[in-house]
């Protein structure tokens, strides 16, 4: 059960709902709901664009081994975690998804756990996704 | 993409206006969206990759399944 919907007293509705419908058209052409995505959750923990830039490449490492596909993907990598995190900053808390999800502890007594996830972290989680299926698109031939 | 991103640098260091902020999120959901559309045609060139070898893996032992078709009539 997942839903995203304004944190807080969100200052930019506008920017949430846009950022919402987004979010929905994503979901809607790969497949993935970002949001209940377990990297989404590993980004979390991640406080600085050199945090996110290291989960990501270490997440590459697991799967391909290659040194050049390494260097190539810190080439375009860098500059998009840098400036989208400094966007995300810029965005302040106007702009928040909460994921809404029970956990096994809490489902009886009818609570909820939540997580709010910032635009760039959810951002992050795409790129991640994204890093994953070009990984496993390894021709059979 | 990094070119791109690489030119936006220099937004990330001075104070955004609301005009800018609009743009922020604006670019922020096209990227949402590129990355939407490239996992998308990935991961669909994977699937038909997938089909394509499966079917050619299938194509690959025909002519073996024949040989010993033809081996075992021939009492070989």
């Amino acid at each position: 059960m997942s839903h995203a919907q304004p944190a807080a007293a969100a200052s930019s509705p506008n920017f949430q709902l846009i950022f919402n419908n987004a979010l929905k058209a994503y979901e809607r052409r790969t497949n993935n709901d970002l949001l209940a995505h377990p990297l989404a959750a590993q980004l979390q923990a991640c406080d600085s664009p050199s945090a996110v830039l290291l989960m990501l490449q270490q997440q590459v490492q697991e799967l391909n081994q290659s040194r050049t596909s390494d260097e190539r993907l810190t080439k375009w990598l860098d500059p998009t975690v840098n400036v989208l995190y400094a966007f995300s900053g810029a965005l302040g808390e106007g702009v928040g998804l909460v994921y809404f999800t029970t956990c096994d502890r809490v489902r009886f007594t009818g609570s909820f756990y939540s997580q709010v996830f910032s635009p760039a972290k959810v951002i992050f989680a795409g790129v991640g996704v994204l890093l994953l299926v070009r990984i496993t698109c390894v021709s059979p031939f | 993409m990094e070119f791109f991103f690489q030119r936006l640098q220099v937004y990330t260091e001075v104070a955004p206006t609301p005009e800018m902020m609009d743009m922020i999120m604006k670019i922020m959901v096209e990227v949402l969206t590129i990355l939407a559309i490239a996992t998308k045609e990935i991961d669909q060139s994977r699937t038909s990759e997938s089909f394509v070898y499966e079917y050619t893996a299938v194509d690959r032992t025909t002519p073996r399944t024949i040989s010993e078709e033809v081996g075992r009539k021939d009492g070989r």
